[in-house]
């Protein structure tokens, strides 16, 4: 009885164990880049304040537990001009780069924000919709 | 037909939208310099529009070929071009406003020459519509880079489409051009004073060129240090 009792708690000790080294295996984050140069225009600063304001707004969680994060950066910095070519860059971009145990594993440009700057809406609900494809493929 | 609709429209929308506007307001005031000469106007518009058609023509060419990446071109004209396009404006605007004077000697150019390469109509606008075309914009970048040229590896005429876009930026700018010409010639008959206000306009042209040289010099190079 005693050795059955403590054979299904070693079971458990084992399962949950695994559970957890499951859990924290599969580290995964989404990382939403905004793409700059030197030269700002009006509308390329808008667009960058719009993406953190969709993402304050929609993702507070995920911004808090570090499943999501933004980044702005500036690619004609060193040692960020390979992003250009890493994303085959042509202009002022938001790309959004799914990330497990440290290596990317699918990236996507979400060229419409030019098209819907002109629609705070239309743009919050692009960039939301983008993001909740991305952290819903990690949840499966 | 509908890739081209849709070129020439991704071109019209890169022109109207906010941010080559500088560029407009200059290429506009250049276009319709000879203000009381409507077919002189329609000429310099026609010879803008070619420069610009003629300027993603090639470059489309050297993307659909793969002589060039994509990225590569698009972030050296947008790094380059745009602090080029200052300075040359400026220069022009001076120009145009006879602060600065080129002295070509005389036995090599006759005096009429100069007067019209001064004036420089059609070959001076054809230039401004190359220089134009390659200064591009972010929300240009992305509609000709992003939009056009996807559009045109799909197509089977892919090559033939930076035509279309060409024209298609360079038309809004020929309308606005065209529209103050025939106003302006139209009103002035009213008035008996065709010839007066053409005199200004050189100076006026001169002036708007001068304000966008410096606002690019402002923009890409003054900005950027601070």
């Amino acid at each position: 009885m005693v050795i059955k009792r403590f054979l299904a708690l070693i079971i458990l000790i084992v399962l949950l164990t695994m559970c957890t080294t499951m859990v924290f295996a599969a580290s995964v984050k989404i990382v939403a880049y905004y793409f700059h140069g030197n030269a700002r225009c009006p509308t390329c600063h808008k667009m960058e304040q719009y993406t953190k304001e969709a993402i304050e707004e929609n993702f507070k969680d995920e911004l808090a537990n570090g499943l999501l994060v933004v980044k702005t950066v500036n690619v004609e910095e060193k040692e960020n001009e390979h992003f250009v070519n890493d994303y085959q860059l042509y202009t002022k971009s938001l790309i959004i780069s799914r990330v497990e145990n440290g290596k990317e594993i699918q990236h996507k440009n979400l060229t419409k924000i030019w098209e819907y700057v002109r629609d705070k809406n239309k743009f919050f609900n692009y960039v939301t919709i983008e993001i909740n494809n991305y952290l819903k493929d990690n949840q499966e | 037909m509908l890739p081209f609709v849709s070129a020439l429209w991704l071109g019209i929308l890169t022109s109207i939208s906010p941010c080559p506007l500088a560029a407009n307001i200059a290429a506009v005031s250049f276009l319709s310099k000879k203000i009381n000469h409507p077919r002189l106007v329609l000429q310099s518009s026609i010879a803008y529009i070619a420069g610009r058609m003629l300027t993603y023509a090639i470059l489309g060419a050297i993307i659909l070929t793969s002589l060039t990446s994509v990225p590569a071109t698009a972030n050296f004209l947008q790094k380059y071009m745009n602090r080029i396009l200052g300075p040359v404006l400026l220069i022009v605007g001076l120009f145009l406003l006879d602060v600065i004077k080129i002295n070509i000697p005389s036995f090599s150019i006759s005096k009429d020459k100069q007067t019209t390469l001064a004036e420089s109509g059609v070959k001076g606008s054809f230039v401004l519509g190359v220089i134009f075309a390659l200064s591009f914009c972010p929300i240009a970048a992305a509609l000709f880079f992003g939009s056009l040229i996807p559009l045109a590896l799909k197509s089977a005429y892919g090559i033939i489409l930076p035509f279309f876009y060409g024209v298609g930026t360079g038309i809004p700018v020929a309308v606005f051009a065209l529209g103050i010409a025939m106003g302006v010639t139209s009103f002035s008959k009213w008035f008996r004073k065709a010839t007066a206000f053409e005199l200004y306009t050189r100076k006026i042209t001169g002036i708007i060129f001068v304000i966008v040289g410096i606002y690019f010099i402002w923009h890409y190079f003054v900005a950027i240090m601070a």
